[in-house]
């Protein structure tokens, strides 16, 4: 279907942008201020030199209009592994690295303190990011019985959502940050993911208003949510005024509280919407389809939806209890934590429950068991967020490793394990394979993580604990009984066995690389799986 | 133009559609136990609303039934710790030196109370035991018999109230000259020099001409004068003494310190704000690890 050249008006438009893009920023990176921007700016020039190449020779338009877009799928889920092994490996060698300082090599770039957001930001945007993107795009067009909207577009946000990867990643190891966890990217890589974003919602929104079916799939409400909120959540918390409009530097619009209170609601509602609603989105669709049930109940995905989106908006406060934060609001954010307790489980018992009259599948299939205890995961942290929101339990585990176990429980259990199934799932879904190379290496890599994930999370609720214990302990005199830095020479052996389990996560996730490589150089299928779009549906 | 149809295994009716060819929904009712528990959640949120500050009447917080707030939490546990303090403290205050000596129970408060003050302010230099981070890396171990500005309690006390080189009026300023830097000595007398004082402690320099390096450290640079003329130190204070094991600045690197000079510093705790009972307490701490005199 190469017709060679732009041939349509969305391509006309990203050409314009592109250009006036590599004329802006070429001018920029020859009048930065300062090194990182310059090159920074170069940087998105060469992009989006390349990208224009790419679209003047047509390249967007090769796929055929009665198929479904799988190309977009495959970068997206190769650019995913890709990441996603970076993302865990910097994790483990960070964690290496509390345990034996040394390892930082006092290099600024290898520094903790640089390299703990490149591991956060590779985890849950690059790896997360990507395969939701990419999940996104798979489930919206098949459950919508359409191609994807766009050609030039969809391509648009797969390579600039990875140029702001790239810009993110490079930006924290030469020292750039605006000191927001979660959300360190300065502000003129933030607008670029603003500019992306916005065309990644009119995909979305575009393939949902030719869809063929009359009613929206459940999956797809979740991944609108995501698209929605994220982008309003990015918006918020990352105002900021340029020092220069030629340099990295930016300061915050708010100052103070306000601004510790903005950034935690943001933080806060990144885990509800970027690792909780789009993941669910991801486990409604993946998990019927490969279990082959219906999901459990209809009325309990629209309840615990709306109450999902409803309170999660409120609960930020609770990472700033004992702090400056004014007691009425962190009451507020304590009260909607515990609440939430429910609906987030709603989409566990959604989960689960969908296996009934399928469990037997989890002796034979691991990509399932990989589904279910990704499930089984999101319920227990699920469980110990609003536990650890409530003050009196926050008192204890306040600045301790409990909330990096928490945390991690979260990420590795349920965001890990999940995005793993679904890459089980769709690598021969659109690659046109029968199955995966070796089910028993599925098995492995099933396996090595649960370990890791349970090494990790054990070792950090002890470690957090004790953590916490020691720094309230009094003697029989009255007075504290350890000091700091006794503390810390106690987490010492808890740091290894978790670098131990973070090893155990990064060598599974290995196993899956080559897994997925032999299933894509694999012979397709004799009775290929069909790529058409499906008709018209109720 | 549903299809709605009952699903043989969990005998429960579908909503009638499907996406994807075989994706469809069970119709099945909201758990009770969920439902139950998430009313549970709501009431307790409402309850616990009004009890603690949550509400607001106008720009006014309502303070919540019990007039709770976590500042005052804070203030009452601080209140409690110090009252539970305060009779000790009190006598600690007053005591002198030699009375804490003489009162057991007196010296065990102090020392607990002075382990507290190091381990919050003193260990990241003369780490978790007193006994320096390691050999030789210029953090006097507080455990050994050497004592750069004196020993006994009231010594401890003064260096570290004033401190060294710490901007304080009484500050403690005895510098080791910059022998090499200064050119007050070629590299070849300091090489003597340096193997003159490692032979004090039975060691040697290989190529080192200890004959001339007595020499220099007699007269040409009169070293003597500050570490006595058989290397015992503390002829002025701050002096490290030369003829034991124990090197400060290490004993590799010996050259490099008559080369360069050394200016070690210690912050005054007074300025630094502890009081003068928490000063004696963390004397008294120092003088029970090991070596005070």
């Amino acid at each position: 279907m190469n017709r060679g050249g732009i041939t349509t008006i969305g391509g006309i438009f990203t050409a314009l942008v592109l250009v006036s893009g590599i004329l802006l920023t070429g001018y920029a990176g020859l009048n930065g201020l300062d090194a990182v921007f310059s090159f920074h700016m170069y940087l998105m020039a060469a992009a989006a030199i390349l990208g224009l190449l790419a679209l003047l020779m047509g390249r967007p338009y090769k796929g055929d209009p009665a198929k479904y877009n799988y190309t977009i799928v495959k970068a997206f889920v190769i650019a995913a592994i890709f990441w996603g092994v970076a993302g865990f490996v910097v994790g483990d060698y960070i964690a290496w690295e509390l345990a034996f300082p040394f390892l930082n090599w006092d290099l600024p770039w290898t520094n903790f303190g640089r390299l703990r957001p490149l591991h956060t930001s590779a985890v849950i945007f690059a790896f997360g990011g990507n395969i939701l993107l990419g999940s996104s795009f798979y489930v919206a067009q098949r459950t919508n019985h359409t191609r994807l909207a766009g050609n030039v577009a969809p391509w648009f946000v797969f390579w600039g959502y990875n140029l702001f990867i790239a810009l993110a990643g490079t930006g924290y190891l030469l020292g750039v940050t605006q000191g927001r966890e979660y959300a360190e990217p300065e502000w003129y890589v933030d607008l670029w993911l603003t500019l992306v974003w916005v065309v990644y919602l009119l995909v979305f929104m575009g393939t949902l208003m030719k869809r063929r079916v009359s009613h929206i799939y459940v999956a797809n409400w979740f991944y609108l949510a995501f698209i929605i909120t994220i982008a309003v959540l990015h918006l918020v918390n990352n105002m900021a005024i340029p020092v220069s409009f030629l340099g990295i530097k930016s300061y915050s619009m708010q100052a103070g509280v306000q601004d510790a209170m903005t950034q935690w609601w943001y933080g806060h509602n990144a885990v509800g919407f970027f690792l909780t609603a789009a993941f669910l989105a991801m486990m409604y669709y993946f998990v019927p389809k490969r279990a082959q049930r219906p999901i459990y109940s209809y009325r309990l995905s629209i309840v615990h939806f709306w109450a999902l989106i409803f309170l999660y908006m409120w609960a930020g406060p609770h990472h700033l209890h004992y702090t400056a934060l004014p007691d009425w609001t962190q009451s507020m954010g304590m009260v909607f934590s515990v609440i939430l307790w429910m609906p987030s489980w709603g989409g566990m018992i959604n989960g689960l429950m969908t296996l009934s009259g399928a469990w037997d599948k989890l002796r034979t299939d691991p990509v399932l068991r990989m589904l279910v205890v990704s499930v089984a995961f999101y319920g227990m942290s699920t469980f110990e967020g609003p536990m650890m929101a409530i003050k009196a339990v926050n008192a204890l585990s306040h600045y301790t490793d409990w909330t990096v176990g928490h945390v991690h429980s979260g990420a590795m259990g349920w965001v890990g394990m999940v995005s793993f199934g679904v890459i089980y799932c769709l690598v021969p879904w659109v690659w046109g394979r029968d199955r995966m190379y070796s089910m028993a290496l599925v098995s492995w890599h099933f396996w090595l993580s649960t370990i890791g994930i349970l090494l990790y999370i054990t070792s950090m609720w002890v470690s957090g604990i004790l953590q916490g214990l020691m720094w309230r302990a009094y003697d029989s005199l009255g007075f504290l009984e350890y000091s700091f830095v006794e503390t810390v020479e106690a987490m010492h052996p808890f740091y290894i066995i978790r670098a131990t389990g973070g090893l155990f996560f990064v060598l599974g996730a290995l196993i899956m690389v080559y897994n997925v490589i032999m299933t894509v150089r694999a012979a397709p299928r004799e009775e290929a799986i069909s790529d058409a779009v499906l008709a018209p549906a109720e | 133009m549903e299809n709605k149809e009952i699903d043989h295994i969990s005998g429960t009716e579908t909503t009638g559609h499907a996406w994807d060819g075989d994706l469809k929904e069970l119709n099945t009712p909201l758990p009770k136990w969920w439902l139950s528990v998430l009313w549970v959640t709501i009431f307790w949120g409402i309850g616990y609303s009004i009890v603690y500050p949550h509400w607001f009447r106008g720009n006014e917080v309502i303070k919540g039934v019990f007039d709770w707030s976590s500042r005052g939490d804070v203030e009452n546990a601080l209140d409690a710790a110090r009252a539970r303090l305060a009779p000790q403290l009190a006598k600690l205050e007053k005591a002198s030196l030699a009375e804490i000596k003489k009162d057991p129970d007196l010296s065990r408060f102090a020392v607990k109370a002075g382990e507290a003050v190091y381990g919050d302010n003193c260990v990241a230099c003369h780490g978790t035991g007193a006994n320096g981070v390691r050999p030789g890396s210029g953090y006097p171990n507080l455990t050994d018999s050497d004592w750069l500005y004196g020993g006994k309690l009231e010594d401890i006390v003064e260096t570290i109230r004033v401190g060294i080189r710490s901007g304080h009026d009484e500050e403690k300023t005895n510098t080791m000259a910059a022998y090499g830097d200064d050119e007050t000595l070629t590299p070849e007398q300091i090489k003597n020099v340096a193997g003159y004082v490692l032979s004090l402690s039975g060691e040697t320099l290989p190529g080192a001409d200890i004959k001339a390096g007595r020499q220099i450290y007699m007269e040409e640079a009169a070293c003597n004068a500050c570490h006595g003329d058989k290397g015992e130190g503390g002829a002025t204070p701050g002096a490290p003494r030369l003829n034991d094991r124990i090197w400060l600045f290490g004993k590799d690197r010996i050259i490099d310190t008559i080369t360069h000079g050394r200016r070690g510093v210690m912050p005054s705790w007074e300025k630094r704000g502890l009081t003068p009972a928490q000063i004696k307490a963390v004397a008294v701490y120092v003088y029970t690890r090991g070596g005070g005199q």
